[in-house]
């Protein structure tokens, strides 16, 4: 689909948009004298309409602010399943062809529409009009409490879970549409104020949320067990959808945290910017001794790189420190610590591998090792020439040298399909 | 009929004079605000009866008593005169029932694991000391490797997988009753056929590909009542039946996979994509799925692009022709339409040629576009016997077919028509016609009416 960049008739599309905005909103007007099902109709016929002026023709009208909020409305307060589902599906069409953030092509540069319409609002100069629609931070922390509450448990009905599960997808949408081409900008360019301005920023900054306990809620919510069986067909795929959206916004948080610490680097933050703990580290805290939760989470959660990070962030934290043994190395091992083959090395040195397992349990150790090798792979998938057997070789080595420590270490299932895949890929790279 | 002059109401046209944001917006149509009044003048006679019955009560005469009976029928006549008024229904609902039971699968796609190449090469090496894989455990283990994701990332990386896996992975998702097992085939099997369009990365070689029939008869044994050679025959939406196991969803993913992939990897023919296109559109009708929306209409896009252009030319014909000729014709005929979705440019193409045929079999007409737009105009629909609900349909497909392509820019004769068929469905139903359908044509018309001045004036 095509972009449409800069309304190049600026003036004549406005009076287009205003027509339209009048003659498309009649249809939702006269709702006041009508019952449910008709006003519902009117809804549907919205929609239709603006997808016929706004997605169809080639040359079509964007929608108006208001045409904007009044499908946004119909997303967030529509009693039927298919107004939800259609306004859900035209929203996301719409920011698609007219973004309201994007890189101009070939400049490198953010071009961001003005007074563009967003779901959310963090001021608090709002006309009271649109107060009721607009999403504000704490709503936003609630929804995600809401998402934690799982299914099961939950007295509302089926309808209002799969309504919550559509505006949490949209919602998460928008914040990656307006987040990530900022974020793009910002690591050419450093321009903090391009992130700061961000939807994600402003979200987080508010003194509304508990940071730290809107991480917990993803975590636990990602964690949760879901049991598919007897549950209708929309609800166990809108719940999948909605567990990829709280993947990409914890994704979204954690480059959010990193481009903040490069720019508080650089000095080009203030105060005003405000102090956080960055997430990755409350993830690591929280997945910490919890066997549960973490072998849950490294399942779910698959974004490879991330995923890397968070098993060396927390093995490192048990690994002997180099200090102590660089009198026998040449090499800097702090250097090899930052790398799932250097960390895997210390295991197969017996008495590292004893110490280790002793802190942390060997149930635990095979997870991490697990998964880091399982996110490797991913990683060097996509960009070949690593050493890819010398990490099998390195994971192998790593669980023999378990056992030969204590014969007793019980190898968990996940262990031997571990040992499988990274024997198999040696054959196979042979 | 004068087709340049201006009608009455064009003069309050907002795009010339957009109405001020901050006032009440002026109504298109105040067709609404008549019928409430309508019925509000008519309450207040009933309320009128009664506090005149209430009244009478208070003298508990002989002599009120035969009138208040005569009132009393009065009153029953407005009560029911209102309900008839009220239960003809402007409402109409699309939904059909597309699946009924459940069947058995007619063949297992399963084989011996003991003969799996993967399985067997491991149980030689001297790591299994430690796995103690076995011929006994080889499914249980199969199926954890599948499970954890290390299958899918144990192929990608050594690019080629075996006719066993391929057949075990594809019987877990079409059949298999877990969720974890039929989701992380589904990714599998998504993986490799997607590798097929890796530009740097290697394309996995699959030693067994699926076909259509494998497929087809997967979607039978979930319950789906057509298939292409047979008649429709639909429950209507509400009968009790069982709908489909959950492996819809990884059915309709894996069809999407294997429709982006066939540039690189045919798996189906035109003909068998033409089928799918159908079924798609089909379970898009089903109430029951509508949590799949999304997904159904991504496949419907990842189908129609996946047409060769030379085959695309008479394809969406034929898939148009077939969906008109069989879809019932009631609210669902209009559903069809829109449920494609009209953004790209071949689902713009479909809908409107959806729509084209839809019209063609209810106006029962084979002849030029032209000839099909005339039949339009010369529906009279003062009538008293004049189906509006039809018309509805009429107008809203002729709006598809018209506007979802270039026709009219093509030919602008049909533009001019369109235009007149819209005024005589505006002019020619009055504002107080409480006929069923009456105010939707009439608001409807007016709607378009004003696009068709904008687009006028865009262009000129």
């Amino acid at each position: 689909m095509s972009k449409e960049t800069k309304a190049n008739t600026n003036r004549a599309m406005n009076t287009y948009g205003a027509g339209l905005e009048a003659n498309t909103l009649a249809m939702l007007d006269s709702t006041g004298a009508k019952d449910n099902r008709d006003a519902n109709e009117d809804r549907l016929q919205y929609l239709e309409a603006v997808r016929a002026a706004s997605l169809v023709p080639e040359n079509g009208i964007p929608p108006t602010n208001k045409m904007y909020q009044a499908m946004f409305r119909i997303l967030r307060f529509g009693r039927t399943l298919e107004l939800v589902a259609a306004s859900f599906q035209l929203l996301t069409q719409l920011h698609q062809r007219y973004p309201w953030v994007y890189i101009s092509d070939g400049k490198h540069q953010l071009e961001i529409v003005d007074e563009a319409w967003s779901p959310f609002c963090f001021g608090s100069d709002v006309d009271s009009g649109e107060k009721e629609i607009s999403v504000r931070s704490s709503l936003f922390q609630e929804l995600i409490q809401n998402m934690n509450k799982g299914v099961d448990e939950s007295e509302e009905s089926d309808l209002k879970i799969l309504g919550n599960m559509f505006l949490f997808k949209y919602l998460v949408h928008v914040l990656k549409l307006d987040f990530t081409p900022r974020n793009q900008v910002f690591e050419e360019t450093t321009n903090w104020s391009l992130l700061k301005e961000s939807s994600l920023n402003l979200l987080l900054a508010s003194r509304k949320v508990n940071f730290k306990l809107l991480v917990k809620d993803c975590l636990s919510t990602m964690c949760s067990p879901f049991d598919a069986d007897g549950k209708s067909i929309s609800l166990v795929e809108l719940h999948k959808g909605m567990l990829s959206a709280m993947k990409e916004l914890l994704i979204m948080i954690i480059e959010l945290d990193a481009s903040k610490k490069k720019a508080d680097e650089e000095g080009i933050t203030n105060r005003g910017d405000g102090v956080r703990t960055p997430a990755m580290e409350i993830i690591v805290d929280e997945l910490t001794y919890d066997e549960y939760l973490l072998s849950n989470f490294l399942q779910v959660f698959d974004d490879p790189k991330l995923k890397l990070e968070i098993v060396l962030q927390y093995l490192i934290k048990y690994i002997p420190k180099p200090s102590v043994r660089t009198r026998r190395s040449n090499t800097p091992q702090t250097e090899d610590l930052k790398t799932l083959n250097g960390i895997l090395k210390t295991f197969s040195n017996g008495t590292n591998a004893k110490n280790i397992t002793k802190k942390i349990g060997s149930v635990i150790v095979q997870i991490l090792i697990g998964h880091a090798f399982l996110a490797q792979l991913t990683i060097s998938n996509t960009n070949e020439g690593d050493s890819i057997t010398e990490i099998c070789n390195s994971v192998i080595a790593a669980f023999t040298s378990l056992k030969r420590v204590d014969q007793k270490i019980e190898i968990l299932p996940f262990g031997k399909e571990v040992l499988f895949t990274a024997e198999m890929v040696l054959k196979a790279k042979a | 009929m004068n087709m340049d002059g201006p009608l009455d109401f064009e003069n309050e046209d907002p795009l010339v004079n957009p109405p001020p944001s901050a006032e009440k917006r002026k109504k298109v149509i105040g067709l609404d605000d008549l019928v409430s009044e309508f019925y509000k003048e008519k309450s207040k006679l009933i309320d009128k009866g009664n506090r005149k019955r209430k009244a009478s009560k208070l003298y508990d005469s002989d002599d009120d008593e035969r009138g208040q009976q005569a009132l009393l029928s009065i009153v029953d006549d407005c009560r029911n005169q209102m309900n008839e008024i009220c239960s003809e229904e402007d409402v109409q609902e699309w939904g059909l029932c597309m699946f009924g039971d459940q069947k058995a699968p007619t063949q297992s796609l399963i084989a011996d694991l003991d003969s799996c190449h993967l399985l067997k090469e491991f149980m030689n090496s001297q790591l299994n000391s430690l796995v103690e894989l076995n011929p006994d455990n080889g499914t249980a283990f199969l199926e954890g490797l599948l499970v954890n994701g290390w299958l899918t990332k144990l192929i990608l990386t050594c690019a080629r997988v075996e006719t066993i896996i391929c057949k075990w992975t594809l019987d877990m998702l079409l059949y298999s009753s877990k969720e974890d097992l039929r989701s992380s085939a589904c990714d599998f099997w998504c993986s490799i056929l997607l590798s097929q369009n890796e530009v740097n990365g290697a394309a996995v070689e699959i030693e067994w590909l699926p076909n259509y029939q494998i497929l087809n008869e997967a979607l039978e044994s979930y319950g789906f009542r057509i298939s292409s050679s047979q008649d429709v025959q639909l429950a209507e939406a509400g009968s009790k039946s069982q709908g489909p196991p959950q492996n819809i969803r990884a059915w309709l993913k894996f069809v999407a996979a294997c429709c982006q992939i066939r540039f690189k990897k045919p798996i189906f023919t035109a003909s068998q994509l033409e089928q799918i296109a159908e079924i798609l559109v089909w379970l898009l009708l089903d109430r029951s799925l509508q949590g799949l929306s999304l997904l159904l209409q991504e496949c419907v896009v990842s189908v129609t692009e996946s047409f060769k252009e030379e085959e695309w030319v008479s394809s969406f014909k034929k898939i148009a022709n077939s969906l008109a000729s069989r879809v019932p014709q009631d609210m669902n005929c209009l559903r069809v339409v829109e449920s494609v979705s009209g953004v790209d440019a071949r689902s713009k193409h479909l809908r409107s040629s959806i729509a084209n045929q839809t019209l063609v079999v209810l106006l029962d007409h084979k002849e030029s576009d032209e000839k099909l737009m005339s039949s339009l105009m010369s529906i009279n629909l003062k009538e008293k016997s004049c189906n509006l609900f039809r018309t509805y349909m009429l107008l809203v497909l002729a709006e598809n077919w018209l506007l979802s392509s270039k026709m009219v820019e093509e030919k602008p004769v049909l533009r001019d028509m369109w235009t007149v068929f819209l005024r005589n469905c505006f002019c020619q139903i009055n504002s107080t016609d409480l006929r069923p359908f009456a105010s939707k044509v009439r608001t409807k018309a007016s709607y378009l009416l004003q696009g068709c001045r904008s687009n006028g004036s865009g262009q000129t």
